[in-house]
């Protein structure tokens, strides 16, 4: 067992090119020590990112949001430009698991965990946010979400990489999260949904929308986008965006059990998104 | 009624700075020389055989042993099994040859540090020869599949009164409704865990976190062959139990471990251990068919339920006891039956839970009230008041006289405050397409202790001494409800001495007197403030005797006043740390008393909740929005402990009706084995409870007191399904009513 603790990027790299299959990258480990428990892993190597400076802070630039892997669900919402800018990100964050999860749980970690109920996660692929991973070469590679994500707690990551920064793109936005747990709070999605407008004049230029835990990996939602597109928030009426969401989760999960509840879940779930938009 | 100087009034618990604070020790907090930390091996299929292979395990630095059922003393017992008057069906070991249910004991790992503990537990492999499972009570009825023996019944029994025929000639209505209630567990916040030593003179000294040390002696003596005299059992803190530590489980792994190492061994669990490997709630499957006459009276009732035992024979026969029990009590019904079967399945064994029996009873047959109400189109608070029970009325089936039952006057009373016709009437008008809302209203019994049924007494030692502070040794186990806060204050009223100078032990079979039945039951408060009183009677007489014989004051004109005793025209006043030393001084004998106590009645508790909720049509979540808990308290003894009593017991028992539930599949294993899978009610949505007190004074209670903590975890369950149902329409009677449950019964609905 070897545990290391990289302070810059340099010692991450080499770190990284020490890796082998059972090294593991913790960060807030929230998720990683459950994994390990449940896989009765114990012969395994840390590398801890959580000292990485290049890793961290959230970064104003003008076409993205540029926000540190090492970023926790605590300073994203703390931050007023998360919370202005990308309110989707802000609710999602706000609303994951308890407080001291969030104290601990990081950006990075959400995504690189792909788990498929993820809050972050169809944040992320509504913004169409850039994953920019870093190697033990010292290299950087920016992959868009739906690529980084390649299934049930699956990404492209390769052994030697790790997130270091996520991408969001701006634009004149407004956006929005919503999620339906089995209560009210600390509690993991069963059906969540992010929704990401571009507006111009008032009207809808283009709806991203993605519903997640509805398959292995978020899912594009583009009978609700399609409907969308084109349209200022007081045109939209709520039992036409409820029945494509019931749709949407039928053409997701036409066989599995879960559906019969969630056909109808999304359609609390769309109306509280709806009422919450400005 | 009488004016009491220290009960009634609101006291902090003594011990509750130190908590908050988190400097109280816990069993996980303490540690001995050379001691080994033990971790039990829990089998992951359902009904197996297997073959451990510890190879890899066993080199890991610092693992001592790893013990497999051929090592550990062959003595099967029964861990519900309280005294040696009770013979159940003994199938429990302190490890299996075969496993019987996910979480079944298959292997001891014994280490010098918990880290080589959870290293080789993660080496060791296990290899399964899967048998036939039987997951649920279905399969189990069947008797195709069998846990063992030549059937899967474990227990039946058939309890009634009344002529059922004439009734049901006489019925207008027969109204049936079939249910259910999940398996759920105690969920304490202390995990299971117990420590043993051998100490300096060759006796085994076990440390138990539970609510049973004489059991526990009982159990560990007949397992080592070992005399009682030289196993001691001590009750040391505890972070919760609800019945979850009330059959001995690690205290007798670490008490067999301590003896066969001849080292200190601390066994302990983590959540998913505890929540698989323990015991939990029963589950039952209850058909309930009340025949009731147009005008609202209730003729008779049948209740046929089912028991979902698990693996072992345990508590089966306590779980439908206790169960029909509490279908006599409550409502005055001419004819009624009760038949009742406990199964075996291949699931963790059933054990004791708060309120035994009694949350799964009326869950379902508080559902069935509401429904033959509807049936008759009566209020379900004024069909109630026309059948519940009037004050001393007799148990139809034998058991204790109810006494002075106050549960018409918990329903008047709650009505009024809740405001109940109005919002029965209107609430429904603020439905709209989203949210539907109701209220509920459920009534529920419990009991005071074991009188009636088995050995029912404790012993108590008083001691007096010179420095005017008292002792009490008394054998009972805090759990966290202030048992021992309460106790202190019934002594000071009996002893007209200021409750910090009172001191009240746990149960330590070394130093504190036998008691019958341990912490359950809920027996403390009913049972030990009696023994507490009496005791306190007689010192107080001893008191006045020794001025009498040794001042020679007549006792006529003694008088006590806060731990003095004063002299009626005269200035006089003695001490009782120097009445103390007078008594050892001139009559050669300490100020204390030895006292044996029965109590000789068994009233019933009542309790009365009302809810409202807001059902989200949508996702299926409930919100409750209002709850009031009206509690037949008889007399309480620190208000602010029976408060929070009753807020914990709604919160535990909200749970049951709408969220907490052990999944299994067919297999037998459990889905939802730890906490962010399994769910209870957390802060965000639990509502406050609003709590009426009725001090009803039962005279055959010390004090006038009555129980609570296991009463209070009853009836708010029922009551949120009935508002639930009332809400929307619906006959929901299969426990929890989880949005799934109720977005499929909407869908029904159409």
């Amino acid at each position: 067992m070897m545990f290391t603790a990289p302070a810059d990027e340099k010692e991450l790299q080499a770190a990284l090119s020490q890796a082998d299959e059972r090294t593991y990258l913790i960060a807030g480990g929230t998720d990683l020590l459950i994994h390990l428990q449940n896989r009765k892993e114990t012969d395994c190597s840390f590398i801890d990112l959580t000292k990485v400076k290049e890793l961290q802070g959230i970064r104003e630039e003008k076409d993205w949001i540029d926000i540190g892997a090492l970023v926790t669900m605590t300073e994203l919402c703390a931050s007023p430009l998360v919370k202005e800018e990308l309110r989707a990100l802000y609710l999602a964050a706000y609303h994951l698991g308890s407080e001291q999860i969030r104290n601990r749980a990081t950006l990075g970690g959400a995504i690189a965990n792909a788990s498929q109920s993820s809050d972050c996660s169809v944040v992320l692929f509504a913004y169409g946010a850039l994953v920019e991973i870093f190697s033990a070469q010292g290299e950087r590679r920016k992959v868009p979400m739906d690529q980084f994500i390649k299934g049930r707690e699956k990404t492209c990551l390769d052994r030697g990489e790790a997130v270091s920064r996520i991408l969001i793109p701006r634009q004149e936005r407004s956006s929005m999260f919503g999620k339906v747990g089995a209560r009210k709070a600390v509690t993991i999605a069963k059906i969540n949904c992010a929704m990401d407008f571009r507006m111009e004049e008032g009207l809808i230029q283009k709806a991203s929308i993605y519903l997640g835990a509805v398959g292995v990996k978020p899912v594009e939602a583009r009978l609700l986008e399609n409907y969308f597109q084109g349209k200022s928030f007081a045109e939209i009426a709520l039992q036409d965006v409820q029945e494509l969401g019931k749709e949407e989760v039928e053409k997701a999960i036409p066989t599995r059990p879960s559906r019969f509840y969630k056909r109808v879940a999304v359609q609390g779930l769309l109306e509280d998104m709806i009422g919450a938009l400005p | 009624m009488k004016q009491f100087k220290y009960i009634g009034k609101r006291f902090q618990r003594e011990d509750s700075l130190e908590r908050a604070e988190g400097k109280t020790k816990f069993l996980a907090d303490c540690k001995r020389l050379n001691m080994l930390y033990g971790k039990l091996i829990l089998s992951e299929h359902a009904h197996a055989d297997f073959q451990l292979d510890t190879e890899e395990a066993l080199k890991v630095p610092g693992v001592y042993k790893i013990l497999t059922y051929e090592d550990i003393p062959h003595v099967a017992y029964n861990s519900m099994e309280w005294f040696t008057g009770i013979q159940a069906q003994r199938d429990e070991y302190i490890l299996n040859e075969r496993a019987r249910f996910v979480g079944d004991r298959i292997g001891l790992i014994l280490a010098e540090s918990k880290e080589a503990c959870e290293k080789a537990w993660c080496k060791v492999k296990v290899q399964y020869q899967d048998l036939p499972v039987v997951a649920d009570l279905q399969t189990a009825q069947e008797d195709r599949i069998l846990v063992r023996g030549k059937t899967n019944l474990a227990y039946e029994k058939n309890i009634g009164y009344g002529d059922l025929a004439n009734a049901e000639a006489e019925a207008d209505f027969i109204v049936e409704d079939r249910g259910s209630t999940p398996r759920t567990h105690h969920l304490a916040i202390e995990p299971h865990i117990a420590m043993a030593e051998v100490d300096d003179f060759g006796n085994l000294v076990v440390y138990s976190p539970g609510q049973v040390v004489f059991a526990a002696q009982m159990q560990l003596s007949r397992i080592l062959h070992l005399s009682y005299a030289r196993i001691r059992v001590i009750k040391c803190n505890m972070g919760g139990s609800f019945g979850g530590k009330q059959q001995p489980l690690l205290e007798l792994t670490a008490g067999v471990a301590a003896w066969l190492t001849q080292r200190p061994v601390q066994i302990y669990m983590n959540r998913r251990e505890s929540m698989i490997g323990t015991f939990t709630r029963n589950g039952t499957e209850a058909r309930v068919a009340t025949a009731v006459r147009k005008d609202g009276k209730i003729l008779e009732r049948k209740v046929d339920t089912c028991f979902d035992g698990g693996a072992y024979d345990t508590n089966n026969t306590s779980i439908v006891n206790a169960y029909a029990k509490k279908l006599f009590r409550l409502y005055r019904i001419p004819a009624q039956e009760f038949h009742g079967r406990a199964y075996y399945t291949d699931k963790t064994p059933g054990g004791a839970c708060r309120a035994y029996g009694g949350p799964q009873n009326h869950a379902i047959t508080e559902v069935n009230i509401d429904h033959a109400a509807r049936v008759i189109g009566m209020d379900p608070c004024e069909f109630r008041l026309k059948n519940l029970v009037e004050p001393y009325d007799a148990d139809p089936v034998g058991g204790p006289n109810l006494g002075k039952a106050a549960v018409k006057e918990c329903l008047r009373k709650g009505m009024e405050a809740f405001h109940w016709k109005e919002k029965y009437a209107h609430i429904r008008e603020q439905n709209n397409d989203r949210y539907a809302y109701g209220v509920g209203v459920a009534c529920a019994d419990h009991g005071n202790g074991y009188f009636g049924a088995f050995p029912e007494f404790t012993n108590v030692e008083m001691i007096l001494h010179p420095d005017g502070t008292a002792l009490v040794k008394i054998a009972v186990h805090e759990q966290g409800c202030g048992t021992l806060d309460s106790l202190r204050l019934t002594a000071a009223e009996a002893l007209d001495l200021a409750p910090e100078k009172i001191t009240i032990t746990e149960a330590d079979t070394l130093l504190t007197p036998y008691d019958s039945a341990g912490t359950q039951a809920s027996r403390v408060t009913f049972v030990s403030s009696g023994a507490i009183l009496q005791a306190g009677n007689q010192l107080r007489e001893k008191i006045f005797q020794t001025l009498h014989e040794v001042e020679k004051i007549e006792p006529d004109l003694l008088y006590t006043d806060n731990g003095t005793v004063k002299v009626k025209g005269s200035d006089k006043t003695y001490t009782y740390g120097e009445i103390a030393t007078l008594r050892e001084k001139k009559m050669f004998d300490p100020l204390s008393v030895y006292i044996h106590y029965e109590p000789h009645s068994n009233p019933a508790a009542y309790a009365v909740s009302f809810a409202q909720v807001k059902v989200d049509k949508k996702t299926g979540l409930v919100e409750v929005q209002k709850l009031l808990a009206v509690h037949d308290i008889g007399q309480a003894v620190n208000p602010t402990l029976v408060e929070g009593q009753i807020q914990g017991g709604a919160q535990f028992i909200l749970g049951m009706a709408l969220s907490e539930e052990l999944v299994y599949d067919s297999k037998g294993n459990v889905k939802n084995s730890s906490l962010s899978k399994y769910h209870t009610l957390n802060v965000q949505d639990m509502p406050p409870v609003d709590i009426i007190l009725v001090e009803s004074h039962d005279e055959s209670s010390p004090f006038g007191v009555k129980s609570v903590g296991e009463m209070s975890a009853v009836a708010p369950g029922p009551a949120v399904v009935n508002a639930i149902n009332h809400a929307l329409g619906t006959e929901l009677t299969d426990y929890p009513l989880t949005p799934e449950r109720i977005i499929e019964a909407l869908e029904q609905k159409g």
